[in-house]
């Protein structure tokens, strides 16, 4: 029997291009670097016979050197060897960092328990096959299993068999719509009993596929989950013997907590449940949350600055905060009236009555959300004069 | 503000003038070039120019020539105090000093900055005398000016500002102070957004960084998105290339085993190729050999056989030629003894011919040789004597002498009687005695003498003649030429009948025949030829049917060795062909046998090509026209040169991260866009609120014109009692427009409609009702300055016109007029009167300013 930690995207040196504070996009980074130090002790603890890296260990094909060398260090701490395949995201195609003299300098330097697969052949580990499915390119042309549908058996030592792939599965592929891969994977098409145990990457959630075919997810969280059942930051620890059902258990690694709330503003009043239930998810914590906020409804003007103060604040907090805003602001009679009761001030007043009617008129959305503009900026002079 | 007095020190043509200003009307008249406008710009120069001020704006105060720094003082009232002001032009030199009435004294710059306020406009600095004409343009009318319309000025220069304020406040409910505080707070930030002409993005505006900051930033993705495609064509490029060499290197063996095994079936092709015709021929040889051998054998027994018939035929043709030789010897002695005989009876003729033909020559010879010619020559001479003695005989005298008694001698010779002569010459007849001589002349002197001697040469030509033929006369030589003709003729018949033979060559021929039998006879031997010649014919037909029959013989046995030859020589070639067949592949068998399995490898190889075609088809390769192994090797060498290049390409991009550099460029431009977004919010709804607040302050201009207008009809009204009516419209950017006057309820007329003299009236009276409507805001007055501005005007409306400046005088409006002309300020009705140039009087004061309530 062999125990192994089944891991994938870890997508080392993404950029986090859209976390603007360059210290939040640095955390980030850094999280990716610790999550591997996890890994670490935990292959350590549970004395694992080795470590597969189902694609995409990097977000690139040519990761940033300072990123890949932290991420070298991290698995030259792992007390087992680790196996890798090139996933889309980091394809083995030329110009590719696997090709690269200083990074086999650097791994072969830091991390000398790493392996990377880049051929369609067999490996012996530990007693186990290691059947890797590495892609060369971004878009494969052809099924990455098609080369085991032809593989010789007989000549296969004894000992579990793992395949170990990066792509989607067809039946699934549909769900992770945001970053469709064309790197399709047919695991019907595989012989029967061919291998115990079928380790995917790609898919940043957690996923069995089939009895003996899993999605690990990212070990580190990546995106907003966009279900409720969608499940990342965590590893799997694979116990597996040849001919036999493997037992599978997830442990979870991730350090970062990423929320997506969705929430219909019925009025100004709606501002408090909003801030309550964003409150409850954050905690105490600052700096380790990621937060997808998605509004509609409509708010007064006071609303709308409120609630755009409250953001201003609670960005702060958060590594990131993606805003999906679809709130309409429509002035309230209240707030509107002190604008609009002016008799020693007529051009004002006739401005905001005309201001008003533009607000309201549906047929040019545009104008009214100017015009909606216009009556806040209105309204907070005639403050400031007051 | 109200001018008090004005005093000029050196100012042009004026030394020192000074002239103290009615509070209502003041009417300075004054010839051209007395000065009058000088003054005019002598007041407005010490309310704008800086005292400093060098350059034109100086030169044109001074006096020509210069005599001193020209100095001008005013004194006026303003802010309910009286101040004094002075300013000595002189460039750098030149001084302020504005004293009020308690006593305190400004000067230099503060002095300017008060007086600034004091009349509601700034100095102008630099000395720009455009911009300094401009100032107070709705007050000071300049010569040439009156017909403008004072209202199509630039606001700033007609103090629009403080019009309006005033309008406005006279209105009471037309815009708080509120209202503009934010209206301007608005316009400022608008147009930091914005360009004058109201276009977004003011260059160097937030706004305009923002829009180029995302330009940059899309350009910048984009073409990092085209270095994607470009690394996503290599990686396309790459797999092509490499997914290619893998196919030809699968391909190349076979398609090397291909070319081997299509070289191998081209020179088996080719051997057989040569070898076929070859064989061919072998097979044709032999057969051909056959058939000689067959056709051969009996041609050659013919051949034997007419040659053993030829010699018996070659005899039979021989006798008969001899035959026929025989015959035809014999006919020709025959025929040569005939000759012979006819030879001889030839000659004996000639022989006879010969003899006659001497006598006849003898006789010819022997008469004389007188030719026909001859003959005629002495017929001619006879006839020639017979005519001579003819006509001799007609001249001649007849004498007879019948009886004579005496002896008579004629001539000396006798006469008897008896005797008659004819006398034919000159005779003398004598007596004997000589007593009688008679001389006859006949035939008239000489003539009868002359045919004498005539007659006479010719007998003796005749008989000489005859002489020398020895003939009697001419009748014998007559018969004796007939004679000889005819015996010649007879000898020349005989010797053309002689003919050219001559006797001796007959002879000769005679001799050189064979002689005939003694008894020969001709006749006989012609008998014996005619009886040869049908047995010689028959003799001949004989023969040339013997010789018919010889070539006839000899053609069959010449075409029959010829036949026998040819067969022969084929059969030799035929020989030879097997032969070298059997020479070359050991026999036809061999050879056949060998070309079979020549044709049977060819099949194989087809066979085996087909098969290997069809790998190559299983191997994608499915056109194999030109396609060798070079070709293959070609392609690859360029999969490969394709895979060097992409897999360089996607090399040197490996090292720049593009992805990441996507990514943030990515970001980049959604930060930009969100950047320029919120801008271009904020920019666009300040312009919202620009536009609402324009268009809400149009809404409300009418209350603006109202009492200007108001005020303009009430000056109007002095010159029509007929109703009339007067548009002007407020335009918060133009400022008032549309200005026209409607009388009679006629069409409204435009300002610049209308005549030059209305113009003028029209221009003076928006001129005093601005005056009026703003002077609350000067102390309650202002001065209007017109020069020389009512030059169009009729006189007769002057009465009108002083009616305006009346009213305008009791509505807080100092009023200065400027005239050449003594006749308009006699119709005004002024307070002072000035003429230039001055007079030492004191101007009278004719009426009195209205009081200050």
């Amino acid at each position: 029997m062999v125990r192994f930690l089944h891991t994938a995207d870890w997508q080392i040196g993404k950029p986090y291009a859209r976390v603007v504070d360059p210290d939040h996009r640095a955390r980030l980074k850094q999280v990716r670097i610790a999550v591997i130090q996890r890994m670490a002790l935990f292959v350590q603890r549970q004395q694992l016979d080795f470590v597969l890296v189902a694609g995409d260990l990097f977000d690139s094909p040519a990761p940033a050197r300072s990123e890949v060398a932290q991420a070298l260090s991290a698995i030259g701490q792992i007390p087992a060897p680790v196996l890798v395949i090139p996933g889309n995201h980091d394809h083995g195609g030329p110009g590719s960092l696997w090709h690269q003299g200083w990074f086999q300098e650097l791994s072969a330097d830091v991390a000398p328990n790493l392996q990377i697969l880049l051929e369609r052949q067999p490996v012996s580990l530990c007693g186990a096959v290691v059947l890797p499915c590495p892609l060369m390119r971004q878009t494969a042309v052809e099924d990455p299993l098609s080369w085991l549908t032809q593989l010789d058996t007989s000549e296969l030592p004894d000992g579990p068999r793992i395949v170990l792939a990066h792509g989607s599965v067809q039946s699934f592929a549909a769900l992770d719509s945001q970053e469709a891969s064309s790197n399709q994977l047919s695991l019907e098409q595989l012989p029967q009993g061919l291998c115990d145990y079928i380790a995917l990457g790609d898919w940043h959630g957690l996923k069995q596929v089939s009895a003996n075919a899993w999605y690990c997810g990212c070990p580190e969280q990546d995106r907003f989950p966009r279900t409720a059942d969608y499940a990342s930051s965590q590893v799997l620890l694979v116990e597996l013997e040849r001919g036999g059902s493997p037992a599978v258990s997830i442990e979870p690694t991730g350090a970062l907590q990423w929320h997506h709330i969705t929430m219909r503003l019925q009025g100004d009043a709606d501002l408090e449940l909003l801030e309550r239930q964003v409150q409850q998810h954050l905690g105490q914590r600052s700096g380790e949350d990621l937060l997808l906020l998605e509004l509609d409804g409509q708010l007064s003007l006071t609303g709308a600055a409120r609630l755009e103060a409250w953001l201003t604040s609670l960005s702060s907090r958060l590594l990131r905060l993606k805003h999906r805003q679809r709130v309409r602001t429509l002035p309230s009679d209240a707030e509107l009236a002190p604008l609009l009761d002016r008799p020693g001030d007529p051009l004002f007043a006739r401005v905001v009555s005309s201001l008003k009617e533009q607000s309201l008129q549906q047929d040019n959305a545009e104008e009214s959300r100017l015009a909606v503009l216009a009556l806040r900026e209105l309204q907070l002079l005639a403050s400031q004069e007051i | 503000m109200q001018l008090l007095q004005i005093t000029l020190e050196h100012v042009r043509l004026h030394r020192q003038l000074n002239l103290p200003l009615a509070s209502g009307i003041t009417v300075l008249e004054g010839a051209n070039e007395s000065g009058k406008s000088t003054l005019a710009e002598a007041i407005h120069r010490a309310l704008f120019l800086p005292a400093r001020t060098a350059g034109a704006a100086l030169n044109q105060l001074r006096t020509r020539p210069f005599e001193a720094d020209p100095t001008i003082s005013l004194q006026f009232s303003a802010d309910g105090n009286t101040y004094q002001l002075r300013k000595t032009f002189a460039g750098s030199r030149g001084s302020v000093s504005l004293s009020d009435a308690a006593g305190s004294v400004l000067e230099g710059e503060r002095a300017e900055e008060r007086l600034a306020q004091l009349v509601g406009a700034s100095a102008v600095r630099g000395g720009n005398l455009g911009r300094l004409r401009e100032r107070w343009a709705h007050l000071w009318v300049w010569q040439g000016q009156a017909g403008v319309d004072p209202l199509s000025l630039a606001p700033a220069t007609i103090d629009q500002e403080r019009l309006l304020q005033q309008l406005q406040h006279q209105a009471q409910t037309i815009q708080s102070g509120f209202d503009q505080q934010i209206q301007q707070a608005i316009r400022q930030r608008w147009s930091l957004s914005h360009t004058d002409g109201g276009r977004e993005g003011r260059a160097g505006s937030e706004l305009d960084r923002a829009l180029k900051a995302e330009a940059k930033a899309a350009e910048n993705l984009s073409q990092l998105e085209q270095d994607e495609q470009a690394q996503q064509q290599a990686q396309r490029d790459f797999a092509e290339a490499a997914s290619a060499l893998q196919a030809l290197d699968a391909q190349l063996p076979l398609l090397k085993q291909r070319q081997q095994l299509q070289d191998q079936q081209q020179r088996v092709q080719e051997q057989l190729s040569q070898w076929q015709p070859v064989l061919q021929r072998g097979e044709q040889a032999a057969e051909h050999l056959q058939q000689l051998r067959q056709s051969l054998a009996p041609a050659q027994a013919q051949l034997e056989a007419l040659q053993q018939r030829l010699p018996e035929t070659e005899l039979s043709f021989k006798a008969a030629s001899e035959a026929l030789d025989q015959a035809i010897a014999q006919a020709e002695t025959l025929q040569q003894w005939m000759r012979v005989l006819q030879l001889q009876q030839q000659a004996d003729q000639l022989q006879a011919l010969a003899i006659r033909s001497a006598e006849l020559k003898q006789r010819a010879e022997q008469l004389p040789a007188l030719e026909p010619a001859d003959l005629e020559s002495l017929q001619q001479l006879e006839r020639s004597r017979q005519d001579a003695a003819v006509a001799l005989a007609s001249l001649s005298t007849g004498l007879e002498l019948t009886a004579t008694d005496q002896a008579l001698l004629l001539n000396d010779q006798p006469l008897r009687a008896g005797d008659a002569l004819d006398l034919d010459q000159d005779a003398e007849l004598r007596s004997a005695s000589g007593g009688f001589v008679l001389q006859i002349r006949p035939g008239g002197a000489g003539r009868l003498n002359q045919l004498r001697q005539t007659k006479a040469q010719l007998d003796q030509q005749l008989s000489a003649a005859l002489q020398r033929w020895n003939l009697p006369d001419v009748k014998a030589a007559k018969a004796s030429e007939r004679e000889r003709r005819e015996l010649i003729a007879e000898w020349r018949q005989l010797r053309s009948q002689q003919g050219a033979i001559a006797v001796d060559q007959l002879r000769q021929q005679i001799a050189a025949l064979p002689e005939p039998p003694k008894d020969a006879d001709l006749s006989q031997l012609r008998e014996q030829l005619d009886a040869l010649v049908p047995q010689g014919k028959a003799l001949r037909l004989q023969r040339n049917q013997a010789e018919a029959d010889l070539s006839q013989q000899r053609q069959q046995l010449e075409q029959l060795q010829a036949s026998c030859q040819s067969d022969l020589q084929h059969q030799t070639r035929a020989q030879t062909v097997l032969e070298e067949v059997q020479q070359s592949h050991g026999g036809l068998e061999s050879f056949r046998q060998q070309v079979s399995r020549l044709q049977q490898e060819l099949k194989q190889g087809q066979q085996q090509l087909q098969r290997l075609d069809e790998q190559l088809q299983r191997q994608g390769v499915h056109r194999l026209d030109g396609v060798s192994p070079v070709a293959v090797q070609h392609q690859r060498d360029q999969w490969l040169q394709q895979r060097a290049a992409s897999r360089a390409l996607l090399e040197s991009q490996g090292e720049r991260g593009l992805q990441e550099q996507l990514e943030m460029a990515r970001a980049d431009l959604e930060d930009c866009a969100s950047q320029r977004q919120s801008l271009q919010d904020e920019a666009r709804m300040l312009n919202l609120l620009l536009q609402t607040f324009e268009q809400e302050q149009a809404q409300l201009s009418e209350s603006y014109s109202a009492p200007l207008a108001d005020s303009l009809e009430a000056y109007l009204r002095c010159f029509t009692k007929a109703p009339s009516r007067l548009g002007l419209r407020f335009d918060p950017r133009q400022g008032f427009v549309d200005l026209d006057w409607q009388r009679d309820s006629g069409v409204a007329w435009g300002f610049d409609d209308l005549s030059g003299g209305t113009r003028e009236l029209l221009a003076a009276a928006v001129r005093m009702a601005m005056a009026e409507v703003l002077a609350p805001a000067y102390d309650g007055v202002l001065p209007v300055l017109f020069d020389d501005a009512f030059t169009n005007v009729d006189p007769s409306r002057w009465s009108a016109l002083n009616a305006m400046f009346q009213r305008a005088r009791e509505r807080g409006v100092q009023v200065l007029l400027l005239s050449c002309d003594p006749n308009f300020s006699a119709a005004i009705q002024p307070d002072v009167l000035h003429q230039l140039p001055l007079r030492t009087a004191t101007p009278t004061a004719l009426h009195r300013r209205r009081s200050a309530a």
